[in-house]
């Protein structure tokens, strides 16, 4: 079995990667940043136990992509596409620039929706093969201060939901899972500088989660109970959980965080 | 806090055709002191001439700074009103569509809304100003032929939802959501003979309804198909007293 993943070389997509690569699969992993040392990928990826093909490829830039395409395609076709990469920007909406906003959306939002629809013109996905589409459990209870990424997720996972009608008769699996905080590099950035480290789940636990999810072909999926009584609780009363979240995440966050396209061009990405 | 269109300023985007082109007409007649965006030149609208327009195309990045550019131009110091209403649709097999289509739907239906918003955002606050963003009852729903457009539309439900909880003192944020209109919108996006046509609301009902909401300030609207059978039958009671 192969599989590619977008953003597999931290987070939650190296752990997914890592879980592949364990059961002696075949990984196709896309970033924007292949690291040579990080702590978090060292520990992860085992690239002995698997195959382990790294792809650099930046989502933002939509240029790139009939050329990744072609990439892409001159392997096997995948019996999975999971579509991991995101970017955050946290903070008042009004105080993240314009242009952040866009490349949030162009990476979270477009990205997939182009990828997803060329790899389904090019026959790239086998028969009952997965396409898996990593939303957020903002999408049930609301995330004021990260307004564009909240916006990202929720257009994502009701792609997904039209996704799965239109593939159903070429047996293709559309699953959207729905993660809450996780231990990673990236959430730490993002968070309020008093959120708990250790309420978090680990990238590990959610990734076996999901590829259990995945065997079962579940269409949706909440890893972790607290998230699940939380999306409960976001179904029923949104608005209660409106306020509860201001109260615990916009009104702590210190100081915007984001990335910008503009500033970044100088830099070495992923810092 | 009920809130007056007659002398506001009002930003509203699209306003060259269907429901926007009947909301403009609304608003001027309102007495609202109005600035349209839309696509085309204006010697291709039906605008009345004594409504400022400017041609601007939101799928390009330096839509916001032209924007701003024209409501200084407007000599106007706050904004009453901003009200996102310019949307594209594709209607079609997902594997047909282009990339051009998907980039050009997302850009104008959610992120112009949101680089907009940012952009005129000093404006909006000065005077506790409205943001109205003109959504559709299909968000949320499994809707393979246009599933695009849909998952922008359910996008940019989840920013209304979310700016509201950050602006609660400074801003109101409100969600009108029409259903089918009788508008350009069905073939312009590749539907020729949308089902239950007759039904469909007029875009004059939908602006006029929306007028009206703008100054209640009613958070969100969906247009149902109840809504749908009220104006139906307001049209058959209409042509009964006639």
């Amino acid at each position: 079995m192969s599989v590619i993943i977008t953003g597999a070389a931290s987070g939650l997509g190296a752990a997914l990667t890592n879980e592949f690569l364990e059961k002696q699969q075949k990984v196709i992993g896309l970033d924007r940043f292949w690291p040579e040392v990080s702590e978090e990928s060292e520990s992860l990826t085992k690239p002995e136990q698997g195959n382990l093909i790294k792809i650099a490829a930046d989502l933002a830039n939509h240029e790139t992509f009939p050329a990744l395409i072609e990439t892409l395609t001159n392997h096997e076709p995948v019996e999975a596409l999971i579509h991991n990469a995101a970017i955050s920007a946290t903070g008042p909406f009004e105080a993240i620039p314009a242009s952040s906003h866009q490349q949030l959306i162009d990476v979270n939002f477009t990205a997939p929706l182009l990828l997803t629809k060329r790899l389904i013109a090019t026959g790239a996905l086998k028969k009952g093969s997965s396409i898996v589409f990593i939303a957020s459990l903002s999408v049930h209870v609301g995330y004021p201060g990260a307004l564009s990424y909240a916006a990202s997720k929720a257009g994502l996972a009701n792609y997904a939901k039209s996704l799965r009608k239109a593939l159903k008769k070429d047996g293709i699996h559309v699953m959207t899972v729905y993660p809450g905080p996780m231990k990673t590099a990236q959430a730490s950035r993002h968070a309020p500088n008093d959120a708990k480290e250790e309420s978090r789940m680990p990238p590990q636990n959610a990734a076996q989660a999901i590829l259990t999810a995945m065997k079962k072909k579940k269409s949706s999926f909440i890893p972790g109970t607290t998230n699940k009584v939380f999306a409960l609780a976001g179904k029923a009363a949104p608005s209660l959980l409106d306020k509860a979240m201001r109260k615990i995440i916009y009104d702590k966050l210190e100081k915007p965080v984001y990335e910008n396209k503009i500033e970044n061009e100088n830099k070495t990405p992923n810092q | 806090m009920k809130k007056y269109i007659e002398n506001a300023n009002i930003c509203l985007t699209g306003g060259t055709d269907g429901i926007g082109l009947c909301l403009a007409r609304e608003l001027s007649t309102k007495g609202a002191n109005l600035l349209v965006i839309g696509r085309r030149p204006r010697t291709e609208t039906q605008l009345p001439d004594n409504i400022a327009y400017h041609a601007i195309d939101l799928s390009t990045d330096t839509c916001t700074a032209e924007i701003a550019q024209k409501i200084s131009n407007m000599g106007w110091r706050h904004l009453d009103f901003l009200i996102h209403n310019a949307g594209l649709g594709y209607v079609g097999a997902l594997d047909q569509q282009t990339d051009q289509s998907i980039k050009d739907i997302l850009n104008v239906n959610l992120t112009a809304p949101l680089i907009i918003t940012n952009a005129l955002f000093p404006l909006l606050q000065k005077k506790h100003g409205t943001l109205c963003l003109i959504g559709s009852t299909a968000k949320g729903r499994s809707t393979p032929d246009f599933a695009v457009y849909t998952a922008s539309k359910t996008a940019l439900s989840d920013m209304a939802r979310n700016l509201r909880t950050e602006w609660r003192e400074k801003i109101d944020v409100q969600e009108i959501n029409p259903g089918p209109t009788k508008t350009s919108f069905h073939a312009k996006s590749g539907l020729k003979n949308p089902p239950m046509a007759f039904l469909f609301m007029k875009p004059q009902e939908v602006a006029q309804e929306i007028g009206h909401l703008l100054e209640t300030g009613k958070k969100e609207k969906n247009f149902t198909v109840f809504s749908l059978l009220y104006f139906a039958m307001k049209r058959f009671l209409k042509k009964g007293q006639k």
